[in-house]
């Protein structure tokens, strides 16, 4: 066994051999002379020592220098290439100690300097992939989401993995992981996966279309599912669907009014040919029996008119669905007939919203001001929109000649543009139900077209991205005991309510009950419950103060019935967690008989699991948590619920974290330290 | 008491023989014309206290009638009563917006026609 010895130690060892090994020369030498010669010891000894002490004192020097300009630079170069080996260091190697050694110093820079730019290329190369796949990702992500159709993507076992905007907006208690037979009445899709996997069978690919109603069957819903298939088995299936209802309603509308029109018509026609015929054929009828038939027409005669009536007017507000229509603002149209460069035209008055074609619109008013402004006889063109009731008026007004009915007639029977083909302004007109015309305005006329008033078009949601997709759900486990679940993928309902009081048995009710889901470890931003409650009592002032809640603001508000079952809808499957849980949920329990459903879902407090984590002495308020764990709580959102319960959800999954490095896994385990918690408190209490 | 005029502006013949019978009979003097050339044209040689305006009327339409009527001074005192066979809501907002008195759409019983124009020619005010 040979046992390594350090290189200074090696390099004084031999330095140690070399003087004693020459001393051992000098002394034999000596040693040698002494005895072929002989004489005094003396002078031998005494040469002996000296030169004893001189070689040694020069041996020791030029180990020294050994040491100091060999040995150690070569460690030092060592220790600097396994460290620039191991870790990206930035600085160049100093040479100066290992200016002895020759070549060997610049040759370890140069290898240095070689790997230093190798890495620098590396991360250079990673960061620009991990751009690009960063912004390839985010241009999928907006596409998917805000897509005009709704698309869902669905596990084999029709969980959803994937939704976007319009999808949420359709459908009710869409969320990942949620089965999406709880978001619409889903037999007819549930066929549409049967055929589909028929085909599939066969090897044919393609898709299944389907129509499925919403749940409250409000809606119907036009789709298309297709399978992903991936190394021969199926690994979800992708939804794509739109609102078929208004489309369906329209074409239902249209029959209902031609077959009216025919029922309608037929008979009362009928009837009075029949009389007429009678009265022109007999000539002889007796007066009684003439007045008879013609009180019978006159009686058919009515009943025809009130039924044209009633279809004009049914007609009139049958608005034409399936020409594209959308809302449109009216200080775009100007733009836009500015950007035409026909004539200066002024804005007057404020914006509104319209429901029109908007290239129509535009075609019909920019024909009119041509033709209007190429007369010469008029100048000082203006733009204005009114509100009129329910419609909003467009006028173009200027001052000079007046324009008759007939000629704006004869511009309106132009085809508007060879886009429309022989789409005419006539025809756009009828389209809208709408009509042009001429009026007397100020010192001059102008040109007035009544569109239908509209909303301005809702901007989505800020969120930047809220996660609304998950392609690694956690599969589900079928058999295990909840409490074998682990909380790492057990799907929870982070949740806070806001109450008129403290106390539940007194009298207290709920004003608000907010919630947040967390499914596979993450929040799910875009997935939040935010209701306020109808208390069906007075708000005392200083819970306002706290809160923020009026009686004002929950006037009109679902009450615990209704809002409860929806929350309770919303925390389906879940574990629920809240601050100081066991206050929230009291108020929970004891309306359970109202509400009608119940909240025995598990339940985890955080002020447990904190305490359970850092010590039961301790702030665990949360706001001492949020601070602990570095959670942003700005205060215009602190008391509200949704405020507290998002804070909260991020405070429990650092809590999460932590508990899991202490081996805390399973929601049994949590349960267990939080009933641990629970006792302690009780002892402290007495 | 004066006899009011009433000029009649239809080109329906089946309609403008009913309409002429049922006015007549109050007592009112009356006129008809066929298109909306001949109905400026009547205008002018007799104003009328009243105008029953088809819209529908051949070279110059009810609206454009309308529109002349109401754009000259002389004929302030005429009331325009308004007809169209078209059911929309929006031709009686034209019209009524281009200065008609009254707007209806046909068909209409001669009682309702009567009474209307009853109440424009009694009513004083323009």
């Amino acid at each position: 066994m040979k046992e390594r010895l350090g290189l200074r130690k090696r390099f004084a060892l031999f330095f140690a051999a070399l003087y004693l090994g020459g001393l051992a020369a000098i002394i034999g030498g000596l040693w040698v002379g002494y005895s072929r010669v002989g004489g005094a010891p003396d002078g031998y000894v005494i040469s002996g020592v000296i030169i004893a002490f001189v070689l040694l004192g020069v041996t020791a020097w030029v180990a020294f220098l050994f040491d100091e300009n060999v040995a150690q630079p070569i460690l030092a170069l060592a220790s600097d290439l396994n460290t620039r080996a191991r870790a990206n260091v930035d600085q160049k190697i100093d040479e100066q100690p290992a200016r002895y050694l020759g070549a060997l110093g610049p040759a370890a820079n140069a290898i240095n300097e070689a790997l230093m730019q190798l890495r620098e290329e590396q991360e250079h190369a990673i960061e620009e992939e991990t751009a690009r796949i960063g912004r390839d990702k985010a241009l999928f992500e907006t596409l998917l989401r805000d897509l005009a159709e709704g698309v869902v993507v669905i596990t084999p076992d029709h969980r959803v993995m994937l939704y976007n905007r319009v999808a949420q907006n359709l459908l009710a208690n869409l969320g990942l992981d949620r089965p999406f037979s709880s978001c619409l009445q889903a037999d007819p899709l549930y066929h549409a996966l049967d055929r589909l996997s028929a085909r599939l069978e066969d090897d044919a690919t393609g898709v299944e279309t389907f129509l499925a109603s919403t749940r409250d069957g409000d809606r119907f819903l036009l789709g298309r599912v297709g399978a992903i298939v991936s190394q021969g088995s199926t690994t979800g299936y992708v939804l794509i669907f739109h609102d078929a209802t208004d489309e369906l309603a329209a074409h239902r509308e249209h029959d209902h009014l031609f077959n009216t029109l025919l029922e309608g018509t037929r008979r009362p026609v009928a009837a009075i040919s029949a009389s007429l015929d009678v009265l022109q054929t007999d000539a002889e009828m007796p007066p009684e029996m003439r007045v008879t038939f013609n009180a019978s027409m006159q009686e058919e005669v009515d009943r025809l008119i009130s039924r044209l009536k009633e279809i004009g007017t049914r007609h009139d507000a049958a608005v034409l669905r399936h020409w594209p229509m959308s809302e449109v603002s009216t200080n775009d149209i100007l733009l836009s007939l500015n950007a035409r460069n026909i004539t200066q035209l002024d804005l007057l008055g404020d914006e509104h919203f319209v429901r029109c074609d908007a290239f129509a619109v535009l075609e019909m008013l920019s024909c009119v001001l041509k033709h209007l402004a190429e007369s010469g006889t008029r100048n000082s063109f203006t733009f204005e929109a009114w509100q009129d009731e329910s419609e909003v008026r467009l006028g173009i007004g200027w001052s000079g000649k007046d324009v008759s009915d007939g000629q704006l007639d004869e511009w309106m029977q132009q085809p508007l543009s060879p886009v429309y083909g022989q789409y005419s302004g006539r025809d756009a007109l009828a389209t809208h139900r709408a009509e042009i015309w001429a009026e007397p305005s100020g010192s001059g006329y102008r040109i007035v077209l009544p569109l239908p008033s509209a909303e301005a078009p809702e901007l989505g949601p800020t969120d930047e991205r809220p996660e609304f997709y998950d392609f690694n759900l956690p599969l589900p486990e079928a058999d295990t005991e909840s409490d074998d679940q682990l909380l790492a993928t057990l799907p929870f309902v982070v949740f806070d309510t806001e109450t008129t009081g403290l106390s539940p048995r007194g009298g207290d009710e709920i004003v608000q009950i907010a919630g947040v889901r967390i499914v596979n470890g993450r929040i799910l931003r875009g997935e939040v419950f935010d209701e306020l409650v109808d208390p069906k009592r007075s708000i005392p002032p200083s819970s306002s103060e706290v809160h923020g809640i009026t009686e004002e603001m929950v006037k009109g508000a679902g009450d615990i019935t209704r809002v409860g079952r929806a929350f309770h809808e919303f925390c389906e499957g879940s574990v629920l967690v809240a601050h100081n849980a066991p206050f929230d949920l009291a108020f929970l329990r004891l309306k359970q008989e109202e509400i009608g459903r119940s909240f025995d879902h598990p339940v985890l407090c955080t002020v447990l699991l904190s305490a359970a984590m850092y010590g039961h002495t301790g702030q665990h308020t949360l706001d001492a948590l949020a601070e602990r764990f570095g959670v942003d709580l700005p205060d215009e959102v602190r008391h509200t619920a949704l405020g507290d319960a998002l804070a909260t959800a991020e405070v429990f999954r650092q809590l999460l974290e932590v508990m899991a490095a202490a081996g805390i896994k399973t929601l049994g385990d949590a349960k267990a330290v939080a009933r641990q918690m629970t006792r302690i408190k009780k002892q402290q209490n007495y | 008491m004066d006899q009011k005029k009433i000029l009649i502006a239809e080109d329906e013949d089946n309609i403008a023989m009913a309409l002429e019978l049922f006015i007549g009979r109050k007592g009112y003097k009356m006129t008809r014309v066929a298109d909306g050339d001949a109905a400026l044209e009547a205008l002018a040689a007799d104003t009328p206290d009243l105008i029953v305006l088809d819209i529908m009327l051949p070279n110059r339409s009810g609206f454009e009638v309308c529109q002349v009527i109401r754009n000259d001074a002389a004929y302030n005192g005429v009331k325009i009563l308004m007809m169209t066979a078209r059911g929309g809501k929006v031709e009686r907002t034209k019209g009524l917006a281009l200065g008609a008195d009254a707007f209806m759409t046909k068909p209409f019983s001669s009682a309702e026609l009567l009474a209307q124009i009853d109440s424009l020619l009694e009513d004083p005010g323009g």
